[in-house]
């Protein structure tokens, strides 16, 4: 498998919780995962972009347009990484309304607004998880939604298990509407 | 062999663990963040004995790992590169000591800069402190070299730097793990005194043995497995053709390099050398790839280390040359325009070859903020709030980011916010400059660098504020203890420092600790703190500010939760009405000046040493400020706002100290003589009030007095020692020098008529007073030896003799009553004040009273006289009846009525009544309200109180009742200040910006000595006290003192000082009531609207994450909020509330 992900978001949305979802059910998996992380002063509140690599890679960076999906937490942040996709590849970002780079780009834009889902479930905190609920429900990504779902559930502590599989689930299910 | 996915960091740590580390020490910061925790993790999931800890500094950190090396362990200390320079000597001198046990350091560097404050290469260690480099490409690597790394350092007993960069700290990758070493050896400290204790001659023996060393490892290095060439992904085989372009690449970039040019498909032209071991540098590895290539490329981060030490320069391309640029990360995309633009040069790619597409969005990088609920937040906004034109030195932490709410000015390095501030003092203070600066360092950064500072600070006589932001951890680098925690990193016990303890012992006198959290306290106590700088024998002021880091805690504890709303925009946002206006209000001391003083005026201009025109502003309403500074009740202290925050402003001694001050300083011109002439009957101090009113505006006055001498009570009736007579009469001179006309000894309706004066005068000002003294109507009070009270005081004033000696009684409870009692004490006599009703319903002055019981004189409350008995014609004794207490009176006082039986008799030589007097009206012809047109009435004619204050009241109400009957509405004399009239109170003042402090003690001379004469009991303040007073302790209520503090408070610059006053500039105003809301004393109106401006001055001064801008309104972001509430209190426009429903 080779397989290109980046993460986009803002400190404290949990990207690096979405990107270790990703990593955690590859190597699982068995194969191989290269990536770079932000951490430091921007959790707090900046911008936070991880790179995500699956298969055999000497870089944990991904090089701008060569990408094969990116999952923008919130609207600004999706943007400022849609260059970061290759032809043909897939943005799915959390925004309450359309974006106007639909056509431009050779690119697939999904839109959620992942903000109203999670807070309607009473999770506002949640939004990461809706949106990769989403991304997965797309057909892009190479997982399979009860895969995504384990390891979901494997890395989230108990007290939490039900509010972030119903975050996943309520962004799964949200396909089509 | 299991695999895990691990950080680069927790990779190195998997790393130190393989390699047998026993000791870590580290201080918090990327690398150590993760690599530490990594090896505890490890240490857990082994079984492993390594001790660890969270050492004070990287100083610390680094000289504690190698102390366990020199008894043998391995040891390893990790740091940021800014670190290593922290402890860079001890690095310096461990080369030449060795160590025993190997010895391991991790440093990681920043290309970019992401996360620090330096692009330093840290592998010029190699070349400065001569250590060996090793430099991985990927976390995989980064855990086989520090294992190795161990095994180096002691074979060769030398320190080994370890140097990722920041990209391979925080990649994550698949990890191979090996099984870890498990070491058992104790620590076995070999005395060496030569070695470990070398004095300079043996320095140079060890440096010898290290440039050995240094050989050995270079012969090593170039045959080491982390030097490799590369060619199309499979080892790099002898040719027989040489390359156009050869690259050499250290670090990360080698992983770059790797996938780009299998992505640009031109991974079988271009060989690579890896060089993973950077000093001492691998030359005979280098020579033969350099001599094969024509053209060399070097590639590594963040500077030119491998670069430099290449000896063949002309076809080396890199940093040197501008080929790669000096500053920043090679990412790929940067990597990638370099092979293009080289490999264009050389020819090995064709010119249209790999034009990236993408589609590009130009949006700025979101900058980091403090957290919502962040107590840092808090402390910052206070911080600004009570000194916006502070210099704000900071330091390295979260806090950092207080440069978003412009509360920090300056940063460098750990702890350098203290010396900063301490410097700056320093090279202000050398030009005779003051200027508030508040600096603020973390709990973390306070230990690690902070403790030196201080006591240097206060050594060296420094001044500022300093203001600890103790969030009881080291935030920024993920939640590490500080040394005031219980806990170690491991969970076992750990000895607490408390920061309080440190900062006295650091010799600071001023600590106060708080928790932010509550803003306004922390706003106060910034601004105590900053007084106490500036104090005489002030110094470094500390405050802890303490509050747990919101990362900490995670979420706001339930009951402190406070849901917020933000109520939507008024109707209309009109600018003219809703702009803020400087209107000067007026203060309670004038509303209760009887006679109309602009009380805050004077005083004023006396806090500005101003005392000529604080003279002229009390000269504008009347023309007695010593005579009033010294008998007036002065019910301007009694309204004082400052007395319900400590005491009144000493205001009577104020007046005092600028009428004796000032007396000398001649009157402002008064207007032009009109000619118009005006009669005042009456020379006491209303009818002169009102004549020199007049006479200022131009009338040709003429006063007629019955007695020998004007004044009226202030001459006859008030006894020397409470008003000199050479005080009154200077005041008068005053007066007369206006040219108003003084006949004396004429008593209108005997000497001249009423009419006549009405015939000669286009008005008339009658203050005749109240002399017709009250009789008791009781048997025996025309004996001998019974007298009217104003009688004696008027006897005493002009210097008769009296004969009247032994026991007397006083009749009556006003100040006639103590005056007269304080009289006769000093003449000798034993006196008792006879007062049919309580204490508190005297109508004396408090302060009277409590004197004369302090010179002497008796009081009996509740009782009456009934008869004076007689011997001889001449008083014996007088009988008296008990009273008590009854109802209330029309009058508001309770009535007394007598209990019968209750009759005693008192012996006394003599009984003075003063039960008060009234007006003789017997000269007019008619009563008051039928004189004719043309005649006015002052002073205790009228029906107010019998003040002095009231007199000189309306006197000058005459005056102008006069002007204008004469003159119509034209030409009215105007005061310094035009006030509204909406009074201040107390909850317009800004307290924080006053100290409590006690008004100055008046001085007065000993009761022995008062009650022997009649020299004056009270002294006056000096003019230095009067003015401190004035400056420091009066609030100015409701008063611009053009303070600036509006002006530099205002965020959006839209004030500005002009001649005149404070200028609005309503094209920058975004109407955030921020200069009302801070006026420290009420004087800008603006209409709070309770709804949301727009302003933006919450996002801007506060900036919450969770407060965000829609269209044109602020709304709070629910899903980020924590309702930590305290935005509550920031909106000037109180839109921002508690969501009680």
């Amino acid at each position: 498998m080779k397989l290109k992900i980046i993460f986009a978001g803002v400190g404290g949305q949990g990207v690096l919780f979405a990107t270790r979802i990703f990593y955690e059910l590859a190597h699982s998996k068995g194969e191989l995962v290269y990536g770079s992380e932000t951490h430091g002063m921007s959790q707090r509140g900046g911008s936070v972009v991880s790179h995500l690599k699956i298969g055999h890679y000497h870089s944990p960076l991904v090089g701008k347009a060569t990408a094969d999906i990116l999952f923008g937490f919130q609207k600004e942040e999706g943007l400022r990484n849609l260059s970061m996709l290759r032809k043909g590849g897939a943005a799915i970002i959390n925004s309450p309304e359309q974006l106007p780079y639909q056509e431009e780009g050779e690119i697939t834009l999904y839109i959620l607004d992942a903000d109203e889902l999670a807070r309607r479930i009473g999770n506002p905190l949640a939004v990461n998880l809706v949106l990769i609920g989403y991304g997965i429900s797309t057909d892009r990504i190479p997982f399979s939604y009860e895969e995504v779902r384990e390891i979901t559930s494997r890395l989230t502590p108990s007290h939490l298990q039900e509010a972030n599989l119903r975050a996943l689930e309520v962004g799964f299910s949200s396909a089509g509407h | 062999m299991t695999s895990r996915v691990l950080l680069g960091n927790e990779a190195i740590a998997r790393g130190l663990v393989e390699g047998g580390c026993q000791v870590m020490a580290s201080y918090p910061g990327t690398p150590a963040s993760e690599i530490l925790p990594g090896v505890l993790k490890f240490r857990e999931e082994e079984g492993l004995d390594v001790y660890v800890e969270w050492s004070i500094n990287e100083k610390v950190a680094f000289e504690i790992a190698l102390a366990a090396s020199y008894a043998g362990k391995r040891a390893a200390v990790a740091m940021k590169q800014v670190g290593l320079n922290v402890a860079s000597d001890p690095l310096m001198s461990s080369i030449y000591t060795g160590v025993k046990g190997g010895f391991v350091i991790i440093s990681a560097d920043d290309p970019g800069p992401y996360s620090s404050q330096t692009e330093q290469d840290s592998r010029f260690w190699g070349l400065l402190a001569k250590v060996p480099v090793l430099d991985p490409s990927s976390p995989q690597e980064a855990k086989e070299m520090a294992k190795y790394a161990f095994e180096l350092s002691e074979r060769f007993e030398i320190p080994v730097l370890l140097r990722p960069t920041l990209r391979i700290c925080h990649a994550r990758q698949t990890i191979k793990f090996d099984p870890p070493r498990r070491e058992d050896r104790t620590a076995a400290f070999e005395k060496n005194p030569h070695r470990w204790a070398a004095t300079p001659r043996y320095r140079y023996t060890l440096h010898r043995d290290l440039s050995r060393k240094l050989a050995a490892i270079k012969k090593e290095y170039e045959t080491s497995r982390f030097n490799f060439s590369i060619l199309a992904g499979a080892p790099l085989r002898p040719s027989s053709k040489p390359f156009p372009l050869g690259i050499i690449a250290g670090g990360i970039v080698y992983g770059t390099l790797r996938d780009l040019l299998e992505d640009m498909g031109i991974d079988a032209e271009i060989p690579i050398l890896r060089i993973g071991t950077s000093c001492p540098f691998p030359e005979e590895v280098v020579r033969p790839f350099v001599s094969f290539c024509h053209h060399i490329l070097v590639l590594e981060e963040p500077d030119a280390v491998l670069e430099l030490q290449l000896r063949e320069r002309e076809k080396v391309r890199g940093r040197l040359d501008g080929t790669v640029p000096k500053e920043g990360e090679l990412t790929p995309e940067v990597v990638e325009r370099i092979l293009k633009q080289v490999g264009r040069e050389l020819g090995i790619i064709s010119e249209a070859e790999g034009e990236s597409l993408g589609v590009e969005a130009e949006i700025p990088l979101r900058r980091p903020t403090l957290c919502s609920g962040c107590p840092h937040r808090a402390a910052f906004y206070a911080i600004r709030r009570a000194f916006p034109q502070a210099i704000f030195p900071s330091d390295i932490g979260c806090y950092t980011l207080g440069l978003n709410l412009g509360a920090v000015d300056i940063i460098l390095d750990m702890g350098a916010a203290i010396n900063i501030a301490s410097g700056l003092y320093q090279a202000y203070r050398q030009d005779g400059q003051r200027v508030p600066i508040v600096a603020t360092i973390g709990d973390s950064t306070f230990f690690h660098a902070g403790i030196p500072a201080l006591v240097n600070a206060v050594h060296n006589r420094a001044r500022f504020v300093l203001v600890i932001l103790d969030n009881s951890t080291t935030a920024m680098t993920g939640m590490q203890p500080t040394p005031a925690s219980n806990q170690a990193v491991d969970r076992g016990q750990a000895e607490a420092v408390s920061i309080e303890d440190l900062v006295r012992g650091c010799g600071i006198e001023y600590l106060r600790i708080i928790d932010p959290y509550d803003i306004p306290e922390m706003i106060s106590v910034v601004r105590e703190a900053q007084r106490h700088t500036e104090e005489e024998r002030g110094g470094v002021a500390v405050i802890i500010s303490r509050h747990p880091c919101i990362q900490l805690i995670r979420e706001m504890p339930v009951e402190k939760r406070v849901k917020v709303v933000i109520q939507p925009p008024p109707s209309s946002i009109e600018k003219e009405i809703l702009k803020p206006l400087y209107q000067d209000r007026t203060p309670p001391c004038n509303e209760a000046c009887p006679a109309g003083t602009d009380v805050e005026a004077f005083l004023s201009f006396l806090a500005q040493g101003n005392l000529e025109e604080a003279v002229q502003e009390i000269l504008k309403r009347h023309p007695f400020p010593s005579v009033c500074g010294r008998v007036c009740f002065h019910p301007c202290e009694e309204a004082c706002n400052r007395g319900q925050w400590d005491q009144p402003v000493a205001i009577a001694a104020l007046e005092r100290a600028i009428g004796d001050e000032g007396g000398r300083i001649a009157l402002e011109k008064k207007r032009r003589g009109n000619g118009i002439q005006v009669a005042v009957v009456g020379g006491g101090p209303a009818g002169l009030t009102c004549a020199y009113n007049l006479a200022l505006l131009g009338y040709k006055v003429h006063v007629f007095e019955a007695q020998p001498e004007v004044g009226g009570m202030l001459r006859y009736g008030i006894p020397p020692y409470r008003l000199p007579k050479d005080v009154l009469r200077r005041e008068i001179d005053r007066i007369k020098s206006l040219g108003v006309m003084i006949s004396t000894g004429v008593r209108v309706g005997m000497n001249i008529s009423l009419e006549e004066l009405k015939r000669n005068f286009k008005a008339v000002f009658l203050a005749t007073g109240a002399h017709k003294r009250k009789k008791l109507r009781i048997p025996g009070e025309d004996l001998e030896g019974v007298y009217q009270g104003l009688d004696i005081l008027q006897a005493i004033n002009m210097g008769k003799e009296i004969e009247i000696k032994g026991r007397i009684g006083v009749i009556g409870g006003g100040n006639t009553a103590i005056d007269v009692a304080r009289c006769l004490l000093r003449m000798g006599c034993s006196t008792t004040i006879f007062y049919r009703r309580t204490e508190e319903e005297m109508p004396a002055y408090h302060q009277e009273v409590q004197e004369a019981l302090a010179e002497g004189v008796k009081i009996e409350y509740l009782v009456s006289p009934v008869r004076i008995l007689e011997e001889g014609g001449r008083i014996r004794a007088v009988e008296l009846v008990k009273m008590r207490r009854a109802d209330m009176g029309d009058d508001g006082r309770r009535e007394v009525s007598p209990i019968d039986g209750s009759q005693f008799t008192m012996e006394l030589e003599g009984v003075v009544v003063a039960i008060g007097e009234e007006p003789d009206l017997s000269f007019l012809n008619c009563e008051l309200d039928e004189l004719k047109k043309g005649i006015f009435i002052g002073g205790d004619l009228l029906p107010q109180p019998r003040t002095v204050a009231h007199a000189l009241g309306s006197g000058r109400r005459g005056a102008l009742a006069i002007h204008k009957y004469l003159q119509g509405d034209v030409d009215m004399p105007s005061t310094q200040k035009i006030r509204v009239l909406q009074k201040v109170s107390i909850e317009d003042i800004d307290l924080s910006w006053f100290p409590q402090q006690n008004r100055p003690s008046l001085p007065r001379i000993s009761k022995k000595r008062a009650a022997r004469g009649f020299v004056e009991v009270q002294r006056g303040i000096s003019l230095m006290q009067a003015q401190k007073e004035a400056a420091e302790r009066c609030f100015h209520c409701g008063s611009c003192t053009k303070c600036d503090y509006c002006l530099i408070s205002c965020p959006e610059e839209a004030i500005v000082r002009g001649e005149e006053g404070y200028r609005i500039d309503l094209d920058k105003c975004t109407l955030c009531r921020l200069c009302a809301e801070v006026c420290p004393r009420g004087a800008i109106s603006m209409p709070m609207v309770e709804g949301c401006v727009g302003c933006g001055y919450c996002l801007k001064l506060f900036e919450c994450p969770s407060l965000i801008m829609s269209d044109t309104k602020a709304e709070v972001d629910e899903s980020t909020c924590i309702q930590c509430g305290l935005c509550v209190y920031v909106c000037p426009q109180g839109a921002i509330k508690e969501n009680k429903s």
